[in-house]
């Protein structure tokens, strides 16, 4: 009953856009969903769970049909199949989760940067578990605080924190040592 | 001063790249995902989960419109309220600008005054009735009242009447059948 009274449509447009999301992205819903758990049936409880998560979030939804709103979407699904599994397989989080990380220090003194080095830093960005990619996506790209990444991904503010906090100090320890930035 | 400002600037212009790059790397993961075409082959439409999706819309929808059940009933004074047969029954959309529903023994404007004082639930039940979710409104403040809401074809609406439940629910039953 709670989590059907906390989610709710505002008005008409809310409506519309909810729709024209299933619409649009249904089927990559479910392959996103079905690439973690490979089980359909689990994959559309995924995907029902991460549509009340988008209703419960659809002021922070843009236009529908951009590169942002399919990427939050996938994260969304993504993060959703993960905690299904998780909970499915009794998965314990490993104790790295937990562990609080401090922000690397701030003072990079010179940067520059190429072609080349820029492909680096994006290639390594790929290159990151999903699960802190995700997190730094959600707080570099769409830009949200601490506390919608944990309400979003459906973990706690610390995690929250340490994985956005861990997907950046990943980068600048994968850039060490080699050209351009950091 | 100067060391702080260029590191100041350093800082923004390496959280600027990190951005870019991080919206880059999103574009490109967007790319090598198979198109939506191909996404729409491998997993078709399911006429059970469109459905499922669809009743997650409605609730969503109607938990919103449960909330101002005051301000709905104040609008709805100029508006299609309408009395079944004798007695204070009210069967009515929840719009204003909706028309009179279709039903034959609808005999005259209710008092929107009325229907008001009748709102003030304290409880849903959720049953099954011809197939369709109707929420009975268990009590009301104003003794033996029962209120019966459901929704059809996106419209919402609305039965009460100082009868007995079984009897009110015989009427909704009658309704949803045609």
């Amino acid at each position: 009953m709670i989590p059907i009274l906390l989610m709710a449509i505002d008005n008409e447009e809310d409506r519309r856009k909810i729709v024209t999301i299933y619409e649009e992205y249904r089927s990559l819903m479910l392959y996103t969903a079905n690439k973690v758990l490979s089980d359909y049936a689990l994959a559309e409880d995924a995907v029902s769970e991460s549509i009340e998560k988008l209703i419960r979030n659809m002021h922070k939804v843009g236009e529908v049909s951009c590169y942002k709103t399919r990427a939050f979407i996938v994260i969304i699904v993504r993060n959703t199949a993960l905690n299904i599994l998780k909970k499915n397989s009794r998965m314990v989080c490993s104790d790295i989760e937990e562990e609080e990380v401090a922000d690397p220090a701030p003072g990079v003194a010179d940067t520059v940067v190429d072609m080349e080095s820029f492909d680096r830093i994006v290639a390594i960005i790929r290159a990151l578990p999903d699960t802190y990619r995700d997190a730094a996506v959600l707080s570099i790209v769409h830009e949200r605080s601490h506390d919608e990444i944990a309400e979003i991904l459906g973990i706690s503010y610390d995690t929250a924190k340490m994985r956005v906090s861990r997907a950046k100090k990943m980068i600048r320890n994968n850039l060490k040592g080699g050209d351009g930035y950091a | 001063m100067h060391n702080d400002a260029h590191a100041d600037i350093s800082e923004k212009m390496q959280d600027a790249i990190l951005k870019a790059a991080f919206e880059e790397a999103v574009k490109q993961e967007a790319a090598s995902c198979p198109g939506k075409a191909e996404l729409d082959q491998m997993y078709p439409r399911s006429e059970i989960f469109d459905r499922k999706i669809g009743k997650l819309i409605t609730k969503a929808e109607r938990s919103q419109k449960r909330r101002p059940t005051i301000q709905v009933f104040t609008s709805i004074a100029a508006s299609v309220a309408i009395l079944l047969g004798v007695g204070n029954l009210v069967y009515m959309t929840t719009a204003g600008q909706r028309g009179p529903v279709d039903n034959p023994s609808i005999v005259s404007i209710a008092n929107p005054l009325d229907a008001r004082v009748l709102l003030e639930p304290v409880a849903f039940t959720s049953i099954d009735i011809n197939g369709q979710e109707v929420f009975l409104i268990e009590s009301a403040e104003d003794g033996g009242l029962h209120v019966i809401k459901w929704e059809r074809e996106g419209e919402t609406f609305e039965i009460s009447a100082n009868i007995e439940i079984e009897a009110l629910f015989a009427i909704v039953e009658s309704i949803l059948d045609r």
